[in-house]
């Protein structure tokens, strides 16, 4: 056992690492509007979430009812996020629960966790 | 004396020479992809937004609510995006990910859902203003890959 562990040690520090696994992870929620917002809200509110600390990227969909956002979990809070979006549209902004099980894109559980469990394992990061 | 002296300039100057004109050649090099596109900062903001406007996209989105809900997955679909356009632009990235071939068997994708998904890339790169050539560059080397994702 002991030996797997310091072969997986050894593994994760000599494998040639990707820059990427330095960059600090993010989170991505998506929120439901309980009104559309106008055109001039839509820029209003993109333009002042964007200024929030820990935020990198926002979208509001084109029908205008909902939006996502990916930002830095070290930073910022799923409901401090929530509470900005709706003060700040005047709108009532419920986070969306989105499902973790079904079909599509098929980035796996148990590959991503192995990856992440390299990467902590990584003294290099 | 005074010929060594004069040796050991001759060759200075020489060397001088040298290292000058192949440093202009060095400039006149057209730099990689990555750099022109700014760098993994750059790549990294871009697919940020590109992942926020692929959620925030109706057309497609239920294809990554799954993957999206859950941080680990979230981070490596990322990741793999970052390594993938880093790597095609020259950059000092190795994608892991699988093939998009074997990544997308079975999922009989249409060309309606990935012409959303382009879509969602070129409004990313618009909202970072990366410039016309940076970006037809870019989608030349990722639009060959509809052959192993669309109907497959």
């Amino acid at each position: 056992m002991m030996f797997a562990f310091a072969g997986l040690l050894t593994y994760a520090n000599l494998r040639q690492a990707s820059p990427t696994e330095r960059i600090e992870p993010v989170q991505l929620s998506s929120f439901v509007f309980d009104k559309s917002l106008s055109n001039t809200e839509r820029t209003q509110l993109e333009n002042a979430v964007m200024t929030l600390e820990g935020i990198t990227a926002f979208t509001i969909s084109k029908e205008g009812n909902s939006a996502s956002a990916v930002y830095r979990m070290s930073q910022l809070t799923e409901g401090d996020l929530a509470a900005f979006i709706g003060r700040t549209a005047s709108r009532h902004a419920s986070v969306k629960d989105l499902q973790a099980s079904g079909t599509g894109c098929p980035v796996h559980a148990v590959g991503a966790a192995f990856g992440r469990m390299l990467t902590t394992l990584d003294f290099r990061n | 004396m005074k010929f060594q002296l004069n040796t050991l300039l001759a060759v200075a100057l020489f060397a001088t020479m040298a290292f000058v004109t192949s440093c202009s050649d060095d400039d006149d090099a057209d730099p990689a992809l990555y750099d022109r596109l700014g760098g993994i900062d750059a790549i990294s903001a871009v697919t940020d937004k590109f992942l926020a406007n692929v959620a925030a996209d109706s057309r497609i989105n239920g294809r990554f609510e799954a993957t999206v809900a859950e941080p680990a997955r979230l981070q490596l679909l990322r990741n793999n995006l970052i390594d993938q356009i880093c790597q095609a632009a020259g950059g000092p990235c190795a994608y892991k990910g699988k093939t998009m071939a074997e990544a997308h068997a079975g999922m009989n994708i249409t060309a309606d859902e990935f012409n959303a998904l382009v879509e969602d890339l070129v409004a990313a790169l618009d909202f970072y203003d990366v410039p016309e050539n940076e970006k037809s560059d870019l989608l030349g080397i990722l639009g060959p890959l509809q052959s192993d994702i669309v109907g497959k």
